[in-house]
């Protein structure tokens, strides 16, 4: 598989985005809270790990920490990637208005304050700590796959998480101590749900 | 749904039982559900599709046109396709609303030159003229808190793909208004008639990251050397001259500086110069602008096509730039303008959206 991406078999890219592209989906709408930035987040993965084929080094069996660690970068600055793949992203067919199911867009809704929530608590964290929980919380890398997507040491990826840990124990005890001064209110760690879900407009836009 | 820790268990989850799941059981009490958003089938196929025809576009043997014609899209473009390209796409119910150019039918019927053919003869006078002509314009120097306002009427080759089924059309001659602070770091550009960016309008501003390269601005301008020789060095790049690939790009290169920036005349005049030393620029004797004004331009064979800068046939004013193909291509025939822009107006104006007259835009 690393042969045949590195040499540009469109066949490997193929196979790529079946097996990696619902991953990188996922982790793109539950990072930005935005179902259309993901998709473009999702596409320009792709076109670049196409971009950067040849630098895909042999270590580990899987892709996935490579792809991931590209797709962290796209979401590091989504509008330079853009730029970059302007004109294939000009050509991405556009995305239906309503979703093909009802069902579907039911289920969208009620997820959609889920992720305006989680998108909303990974904001208190500093951008290395949210992407170190992000990938080994939520998409599910073990720290040696984190480690290697973010290009940083495994205790590096121990460290982030642990203080990203401390981060939220510390701002979950002082809401609740403010809700408890504040009302009877049954007490949830993290309820900051005011926050936009979606990025700020320069980043989406440029 | 909202909570179920059994579904971060999901196949792409590995080592399920390591002192990292406990790890991140904390987190999942610490954290809201991230959802469980999940990419629907139909899109997963669209996009996988989006993306085997664009890699399949630019495999290295197709690589030699797409180069080409990327390249003048870039230029009427300049930094400005991105935002359209991230918000809008051209395909789908409301593309067309996007669109003007389509949604109101009128393809332009392109415009079909006699080919004049090059020649290197006369061009060290010509570009001597040329060089005098622009040494000779009045500076205009923005201070840090103003901008840089172009306007021009363009129109460019635009190309959808649509299942492997390509077609290609040549835009309207439109207007285009740009502002850009001199350091490149604010802009704004306005040009409804483009038909992938904004119609209101769209900032250029750089985001929380910046773009890092803002080797066009006026500031970057004005700090480029005055000796031709020094200047050639920089606009190659790196690339070698006598590389076909090169050449272009140090043609490119001078050729965005000239439409959407203005120059101290020093510079102008060493750009010129430097044009005339780059291999493959050629003379054209006769040709006319956007505006059907006669003039002579400098040229360069690229692929297909010709690349041409326009000047006035008795002043040796800087016009505009158009693309003229060669041969056959696009299912056009050869003489046909594929792009070209005119320079309507240069001004310094205090503020994105104003006017050299004080009026504001109706962005």
């Amino acid at each position: 598989m690393h042969d045949r991406i590195r040499g540009g078999d469109p066949g490997a890219f193929r196979q790529l985005f079946d097996e990696h592209a619902r991953l990188v989906h996922r982790h793109a709408v539950r990072v930005t809270g935005d179902w259309a930035l993901a998709e473009d987040v999702v596409s320009l993965t792709f076109l670049e790990a196409w971009r950067l084929r040849e630098k895909l080094r042999d270590e580990g069996e899987s892709v996935r920490p490579w792809l991931m660690g590209i797709a962290v970068n796209v979401l590091r600055n989504t509008a330079r990637a853009a730029r970059r793949h302007e004109r294939a992203m000009a050509r991405l067919p556009a995305r239906e208005a309503l979703p093909d199911f009802a069902t579907e867009l039911v289920g969208r809704m009620a997820d959609a304050e889920e992720l305006a929530a989680a998108k909303a608590a990974l904001g208190k964290l500093r951008r290395s700590e949210r992407e170190v929980v992000t990938l080994c919380v939520w998409s599910g890398l073990s720290y040696a796959e984190a480690a290697e997507a973010l290009d940083v040491p495994v205790g590096t990826v121990r460290s982030r998480l642990s203080r990203a840990r401390a981060r939220l124990r510390k701002l979950a005890e002082r809401e609740l101590r403010q809700m408890a001064a504040d009302a009877p209110r049954p007490p949830r760690p993290v309820s900051d749900t005011t926050a936009p879900a979606r990025p700020k407009k320069e980043e989406r836009n440029r | 749904m909202t909570s179920d820790p059994k579904r971060r268990n999901d196949p792409f989850k590995g080592e399920p039982f390591t002192h990292e799941s406990l790890d991140h059981a904390e987190f999942d009490l610490l954290l809201p559900a991230p959802g469980d958003p999940a990419l629907p089938a139909d899109r997963h196929t669209l996009l996988k599709e989006h993306l085997m025809d664009e890699i399949t576009r630019t495999a290295p043997a197709a690589a030699r046109p797409r180069l080409r014609r990327t390249a003048w899209i870039a230029l009427p473009v300049a930094a400005t396709l991105v935002a359209g390209a991230m918000a809008i796409s051209q395909w789908g119910p409301g593309a067309d609303a996007h669109d003007g150019v389509r949604a109101g039918g009128a393809t332009a019927e392109p415009e079909v030159l006699r080919l004049e053919p090059g020649t290197t003869e006369g061009l060290p006078a010509a570009v001597e003229r040329i060089s005098l002509a622009a040494a000779k314009q009045p500076a205009l120097e923005p201070r840090a808190d103003q901008f840089i306002y172009v306007e021009s009427k363009v129109s460019f080759l635009r190309g959808e793909n649509n299942n492997g089924k390509e077609k290609n059309w040549i835009t309207p001659l439109h207007q285009r208004q740009i502002w850009e602070s001199p350091d490149g770091t604010k802009g704004f550009l306005y040009e409804p008639g483009h038909g992938l960016i904004d119609k209101k309008g769209e900032d250029l501003d750089d985001g929380e990251h910046g773009t890092g390269d803002h080797r066009h601005s006026y500031n970057s301008l004005k700090e480029l050397p005055t000796d031709p020789d020094a200047l050639l060095k920089r606009l190659y790049q790196g690339g070698k001259p006598g590389d076909h690939d090169a050449d272009w790009m140090a043609f490119k290169e001078i050729g965005q500086l000239l439409q959407e920036q203005i120059a101290p005349p020093s510079t102008s005049a060493a750009l010129y110069k430097a044009a005339a030393r780059i291999p493959g620029v050629t003379l054209v004797d006769r040709t006319v602008d956007a505006a059907g004004r006669p003039g002579i331009a400098i040229a360069f064979t690229i692929g297909d096509s010709r690349k041409e800068w326009v000047f006035d046939k008795n002043t040796y004013d800087y016009l505009g730039q158009r693309e003229v193909l060669l041969k056959a291509a696009y299912g056009m025939e050869p003489g046909t303008v594929t792009g070209q822009t005119t320079v309507v107006r240069r001004a310094v104006v205090d503020a994105k959206k104003e006017l050299p007259d004080g009026r504001k835009v109706s962005a």
